[in-house]
């Protein structure tokens, strides 16, 4: 064989050889397209898992299923499922195949290809015309919900198939933080021992907890807005009555009298029925908020009225007399005499006010205002779980208990206050020379007077009494 | 300082005043001059507060009437609050406003009632303290004070207001003795001056230095009325005598 003869068998091999090449390329590439009825997915979903068993909530484990049946060509050998971002737990995993109604006892070995992948392969392949059923539990979609995509793959007998992604997203309700918490909670090995005491589980469900606080504090918010509203409007109302009762006018001091006493003489709880559900027999369509604010404005206003009397009443007769003796007259008197005395007084019995209504506002729930205890009840209706009061119970701490201790801090501050004022004051009368002749030794007799013992008024009416 | 004996400032004509069915003040009738420093008597109960009280109607008089500089107080068509003005009084307990400083005590009704710019009712109040020897103690709030420092400051508070008539109800008997000069001080200076004053007080000492005239009063009825000299030196009346005879 001579050169040139040689090289002629090489071209001729090189190129049998490249088309060889290219066929079982282009086979291998058709391959998938011509099997790609081999595996047809009916469907992807995940078990409902909202309270109303309709929408699939993020963060809340829940069971996801494939449905497929195998082409009547091939043998379906594995399948891959991937969910992007979801955690698939291979240990979760289920694998039923059917023949019509027959079960096949065919199962898989799931391999966790990444934390996303999931692979099941068939013990036997799975004969063609059979349905599949894969299931995997406690999948947890993510929080913030969307439109999850599922990708699967297989392989048959014949060859493999790539990642297509369903044509149908399952569709996830997003939940808030507390739900993703409470979930995140009820998987904690010390949550369920915790809710193992059936008194700790009723009363202190950690994750009823953090699932009713958002939505009570929800009522909160109301309760407090009907509150910072009714209140203030509830002061000048009271006052007016204040003013009223103590009148010279029978009728006016009657008319404010009658009110407080009625006010004052039943039950809050009856008179917001009888405001909610008379009102609109009147005709009159009023906004329960605006309506609720009310009936607590004019309902504190009584109370407000006694303690302003009370309060008014309690500054001495001399007060008045002195401020009218100087010109003053009774508006002037009260305002800048009598008030600012009564004031200081008040303040406390009225912060005290302030809390009684705040604490009443409960009873809006009755008539359907969504405050606290409207929303917990409606959880513990949902739940049958009691956590939700404990925790309506505590929003209401968080406002009366700092009260009070306000309340006590400023009778405080106002004692230790002109304590303090004293002190200095002894301080400079000791360095003052001054001329005066009744100081330092004499330092008074606790601000306020008394009815002061006096001897010789005493000794003259012994004296004159037998004359 | 002369008594001007034609212009008579309060005149008191039939005054009654019950309490329910208690007579207190029965049939008195009296004139105060201007310039003229009347202090009244009596035994405890006669009915001199409530002749002072009814003076500047903190005590609305049964029936009667009360002259001031003219005009009857007791119609119900006088505004009262112009005519207390200008009668000033100063009570038993003080009376101070414990919420104002000692300053704005006597600031208060000036600014209120006689409008007056706070620079001048301040102006004023300065100037009224340290009449009564409280210059030192103007920001001191009344329980800050002595009893005699709020009396004092009582006295600078009706002062401020100018007025034409200075009421005084036993101004002295919450005090403790020692203390009781001082005030007594201020009155016999405010007498010097010339102020038109009525004065309630058992200082029998003090009544008979600084008073023109002494009213004594027993249970509702004025008993003996006349000069010092006359009251103590000769009274004419049993009762009278046995006070004052008692007192001395
Ligand atoms: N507001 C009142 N209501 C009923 N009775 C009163 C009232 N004020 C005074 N009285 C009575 O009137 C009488 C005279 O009282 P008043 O205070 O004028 O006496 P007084 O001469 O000032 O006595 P004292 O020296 O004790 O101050 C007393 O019997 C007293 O009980
Ligand atoms: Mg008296």
């Amino acid at each position: 064989m001579n050169t040139k003869e040689l090289l002629g068998a090489m071209q001729k091999s090189l190129i049998a050889l490249l088309i060889l090449i290219a066929c079982s390329l282009a086979i291998s590439f058709v391959s998938p397209l011509q099997s790609a009825s081999a595996l047809e997915v009916t469907s992807i979903t995940a078990a409902p898992n909202s309270e109303d068993g309709r929408e699939i909530l993020g963060s809340v484990p829940t069971r996801m299923s494939l449905r497929a049946s195998a082409d009547n060509q091939e043998e379906i050998t594995s399948i891959t499922i991937r969910v992007p971002e979801v955690a698939l737990d291979r240990e979760m995993a289920k694998t039923t195949v059917l023949d019509g109604v027959k079960r096949l006892d065919i199962s898989a070995e799931v391999v966790s290809l990444d934390k996303n992948t999931l692979q099941f392969n068939f013990d036997t392949p799975v004969p063609p015309t059979s349905d599949l059923l894969l299931e995997i539990y406690e999948v947890a979609f993510p929080g913030d919900g969307g439109a999850i995509p599922v990708q699967f793959s297989y392989e048959t007998t014949q060859g493999s198939k790539d990642f297509t992604e369903y044509e149908k997203p399952i569709q996830v309700t997003p939940v808030s933080l507390s739900q993703q918490i409470a979930s995140w909670l009820n998987s904690q090995g010390w949550v369920q021992a915790w809710n193992s005491n059936t008194f700790l589980n009723l009363f202190l469900n950690p994750a009823i907890f953090v699932t009713s606080a958002p939505v009570v504090f929800k009522g909160w918010l109301t309760a407090l807005a009907i509150v910072v509203l009714a209140f203030p409007a509830a002061i000048p109302i009271g006052f007016l009555l204040a003013l009223m009762r103590m009148s010279k006018i029978w009728l006016v001091k009657v008319l404010a009298s009658t009110y407080v006493n009625i006010i004052r003489g039943t039950p809050m709880f009856l008179q917001i029925y009888i405001a909610f559900f008379g009102l609109p027999l009147l005709g009159l369509q009023v906004d329960n908020f605006v309506l609720g604010c009310f009936v607590m404005a004019f309902n504190s206003s009584a109370y407000l009225c006694e303690i302003f009397r009370a309060g008014i009443q309690s500054i001495q007769k001399g007060q008045f007399e002195a401020a009218r003796s100087l010109g003053m007259n009774s508006a002037q008197t009260m305002i800048f005499i009598i008030v600012p005395q009564a004031v200081k007084r008040v303040i406390p019995t009225m912060t005290n006010e302030l809390i009684l209504l705040y604490k009443d506002t409960s009873l809006l729930a009755s008539v359907g205002i969504m405050e606290s205890v409207m929303y917990a009840k409606t959880i513990t209706a949902a739940t049958g779980n009691i956590t939700p009061y404990i925790v309506a119970a505590g929003f209401y701490l968080i406002v009366t208990l700092p009260m009070s201790r306000i309340t006590r801090k400023m009778e405080e501050s106002t004692f230790a206050k002109s304590a303090k004022r004293k002190a200095q004051r002894k301080k400079e009368d000791t360095n003052d020379d001054s001329d005066d002749d009744d100081n330092t030794t004499h330092h008074n007799k606790k601000g306020s007077w008394q009815p002061t013992v006096d001897h010789e008024k005493d000794v003259l009416a012994i004296k004159t009494a037998d004359l | 300082m002369a008594i001007d004996n034609t212009d008579a400032i309060i005149k008191v004509e039939h005054l009654t005043k019950s309490f329910g069915h208690t007579e207190v003040l029965k049939d008195v009738s009296l004139e105060v001059y201007r310039g003229e420093v009347v202090v009244l008597l009596g035994p405890s109960g006669s009915g001199k507060s409530t002749l002072l009280r009814c003076i500047n109607m903190l005590e609305v008089p049964t029936s009667g009437k009360i002259l001031f500089e003219g005009t009857d107080i007791t119609k119900k068509s006088v505004n009262i609050n112009k005519i207390r003005e200008h009668l000033g009084m100063v009570f038993q307990n003080f009376n101070l406003f414990p919420h104002l400083t000692a300053k704005s005590n006597v600031m208060i009704a000036q600014r209120k009632v006689l409008k007056r710019s706070k620079e001048e009712a301040e102006k004023n109040a300065v100037k009224q303290l340290a009449r009564v020897n409280l210059a030192n103690r103007v920001d001191y709030y009344p329980s800050e004070l002595s009893g005699g420092q709020q009396q004092r400051v009582a006295i600078a508070r009706a002062l401020a207001m100018d007025p034409h008539v200075m009421l005084f109800d036993e101004v002295t008997s919450a005090l403790d003795p020692e203390l009781v000069r001082g005030i007594l001080d201020i009155m016999r200076e405010l007498a010097s001056e010339g102020m038109t004053m009525m004065i309630v007080t058992h200082e029998l000492n003090f009544a008979r230095d600084v008073a023109d005239h002494i009213i004594f009063m027993e249970k509702g009825h004025i008993v003996e009325r006349g000069a010092p000299e006359q009251i103590f030196n000769n009274p004419e009346s049993e009762r009278t005598k046995a006070f004052l005879g008692n007192i001395y």
